[in-house]
């Protein structure tokens, strides 16, 4: 008996250190790869909330490994067929009422993406969160009755990041990013992504929904909800150029 | 001893020395001088300069939502209908009231794209109020509010490579989140000695503005001017009665207040140099007043002794003091109030490099002088508190004196 519980005492300890050397980076790699795969397909709605308004858009979206990804706006009308594509470094926008590409210059990274809460790096460089920053673990913490570990990412220097520093709770099951919490580079809160409402979608365990609440405005935030999505189908790296953004209508 | 006699007394002691008596009142005199004329051209200047520099900004005053300040949202406006022009002119002394929409969008030509400051401006209100049109260096004015040109700022200009008649893409953020994109031909490009602005600005007609930022009939700004700067805090506070709660009211303090302390910086320095000059004179002033009581040790014990109160003797030198200062501010007031007129109807033009620097600035050339009575009211003020802090000395030394010892000299 004794040895039995000896045993199992032994086995807890063994996968609890087996976990914990799991490193911080690598929990963060394998979180991303799990939301967007090798390449990645969704289709979603964004939701902005004002106190006096609200809007709501339609968009598609693609990405291929961390370099690559493009969004294109199908609703509402009047900007339909806008996208967004990033190229390894580089990034546009595609405004079809005027036929003009606009390169996004690193210092407008941090402004909102077409009017919600969500800035151009949290949606067109997502994967940024792997490669321009350093990873810790702080602790274990629950969020929405899942085991979370909470690491803190610094960014590296010279990377081409809009935050001071950001807290994700990436789950442990499931490796989702479940919260993140963004702070500016005076160590004040930002922005807190918290995503929510875990189901089955594209073939994995994923959460669908996703609340971007901006710190100082309570009142306001944007919502943004998966419809469809698809994992690790073959794309060919010549579909991010800006001919196809352009091309690019429904 | 009736208290005519007491000045008629006072009066004549100051003129028992009277070279001495003309030397120190001469001194307030000129210090009087100097420190109106450094004022009187200060603040001239200050009111002159605000009233033109507001008027490409800030205005006197500026009518915004109540939330606009906050992080200058396209979203928070105040309506630009017939209804509420009705309800500013309601305002009194308000002289001229220009709409504007002001915000950010990315502007974009080629592969480069830059930040800009978009300002969306009645072409014929904004010229008559800030005289836009004559920043025009190259191109033209707008010539009509609907048409979709802009006027980009030289320094905007030179980053893109862009000339009159080329185009150039805005692209931000409209009313209620929708869009704001547009293409605009350059019409002409404007020239402002401020660089950070003359690098970051795109002027469009007001109604081509509303439409690329979705506003419908709105602005985000209405700027109201005044007669001049002095009628600033009634304004304020008459825009405040009649427009309401609705409505936020914010001086031009306020909405560029490295300006004003630009403004109170320079005004303390003045300030701070006046006081010094004022330190000494009020040395000579003391040092006149000492003379007057010492030199008088005798005369005082004699005059105590055969039976007259101290009060009335103290009372007597504190009549003397303020005769001599009354006699320097009355010199003082009739050498500088003529000259100070005089250069408020004629100011000093300038020439060479500073005034070449003020009419690109857009001002006049000119160091204007202000006639403000409170200007004249502080100087006397001074003088009266370096009196009132002279003639402690008499006071206290005719309330201690001994008479045997003073009569034995």
């Amino acid at each position: 008996m004794k040895l039995k519980v000896l045993g199992i005492l032994i086995f807890l300890f063994l996968t609890g250190t087996a976990a914990l050397a799991e490193t911080a980076s690598e929990i963060v790699r394998k979180a991303d790869l799990q939301m967007r795969g090798e390449s990645s397909y969704t289709e979603t709605t964004m939701q902005i909330i004002r106190p006096d308004w609200t809007r709501t858009m339609s968009m598609k979206a693609w990405s291929k490994g961390t370099d690559y990804s493009l969004i294109l706006v199908t609703a509402p009308p009047r900007d339909k067929g806008s996208s967004s594509l990033k190229r390894g470094k580089e990034m546009w926008n595609w405004v079809p009422s005027i036929e003009r590409v606009i390169k996004i210059a690193p210092s407008m990274l941090g402004q909102s993406w077409m009017g919600s809460d969500f800035t151009n790096d949290d949606l067109i460089n997502q994967s940024s969160i792997v490669v321009d920053y350093t990873h810790r673990l702080l602790r274990e913490e629950k969020f929405d009755n899942t085991d979370c570990w909470v690491i803190e990412a610094t960014p590296k220097e010279n990377a081409p990041v809009v935050w001071g520093k950001l807290l994700l709770w990436i789950s442990q099951d499931q490796y989702h990013q479940r919260k993140i919490a963004y702070y500016d580079e005076f160590d004040t809160l930002i922005n807190t992504l918290n995503t929510l409402d875990v189901k089955e979608i594209g073939g994995r365990m994923l959460p669908t929904r996703m609340e971007m609440q901006p710190a100082d405005t309570p009142e306001q935030k944007t919502v943004l909800t998966y419809q469809m999505a698809a994992f690790d189908f073959d794309l060919s790296t010549s579909f991010f150029s800006q001919d196809n953004m352009k091309r690019l209508r429904e | 001893m009736t208290p005519t006699f007491m000045v008629r007394l006072a009066w004549r002691n100051i003129w028992r020395q009277k070279r001495r008596t003309l030397l120190t009142a001469s001194a307030l005199a000129i210090a009087m001088l100097l420190a109106l004329f450094t004022r009187s051209m200060q603040e001239g200047s200050y009111a002159h300069n605000l009233d033109n520099v507001t008027r490409f900004y800030s205005g006197y005053l500026q009518l915004q939502h109540p939330d606009y300040s906050e992080n200058q949202s396209i979203d928070k406006l105040l309506p630009a209908d017939d209804h509420f022009i009705e309800r500013i002119k309601q305002i009194p002394g308000v002289t001229e009231i220009v709409p504007r929409i002001e915000s950010f969008a990315l502007g974009a030509s080629g592969d480069k794209s830059k930040g800009v400051l978009v300002m969306g401006v009645d072409p014929e209100k904004e010229d008559h109020y800030s005289g836009l049109a004559k920043k025009v260096k190259s191109g033209r004015y707008f010539s009509r509010d609907d048409e979709r040109s802009v006027l980009l700022g030289s320094g905007l200009a030179a980053y893109f490579g862009l000339r009159a008649g080329e185009e150039i893409a805005l692209y931000g953020q409209g009313y209620h989140g929708t869009t704001a994109a547009g293409l605009f031909t350059i019409a002409g490009v404007v020239k402002f000695p401020h660089k950070q602005i003359d690098a970051r600005i795109v002027y469009l007609p007001l109604k081509s503005a509303q439409e690329l930022y979705v506003t419908g009939d709105q602005v985000t700004a209405w700027v109201l001017h005044g007669r001049d700067v002095r009628a600033i805090p009634q304004l304020e506070k008459d825009a405040r009665r009649v427009m309401g709660a609705g409505v936020k009211v914010r001086n031009w303090a306020d909405i560029s207040p490295e300006l004003a302390q630009q403004i109170s910086l320079d005004r303390a320095s003045g300030q701070f140099m006046i006081l010094v000059l004022y330190g000494v004179v009020g040395f000579g002033l003391f040092a006149t007043i000492v003379m007057m009581t010492m030199e008088r040790q005798r005369e005082f014990a004699v005059m105590l002794a055969a039976g007259m109160p101290r009060v009335k003797l103290q009372f007597i030198s504190l009549l003397e003091t303020l005769f001599l200062a009354l006699t320097g501010v009355v010199m003082g007031l009739l050498i500088t109030t003529p000259i100070l007129f005089w250069f408020h109807a004629h100011p000093i033009p300038l020439t060479g490099d500073i005034a070449y620097t003020m009419q690109e600035m857009g001002f006049e050339p000119i160091i204007p002088f202000s006639l403000a009575p409170e200007l004249f009211v502080g100087q006397i003020g001074i003088i009266l508190g370096l009196l009132a802090l002279c003639s402690l000395y008499p006071l206290v030394r005719i309330g201690r004196l001994k008479i045997m010892q003073a009569m034995k000299g």
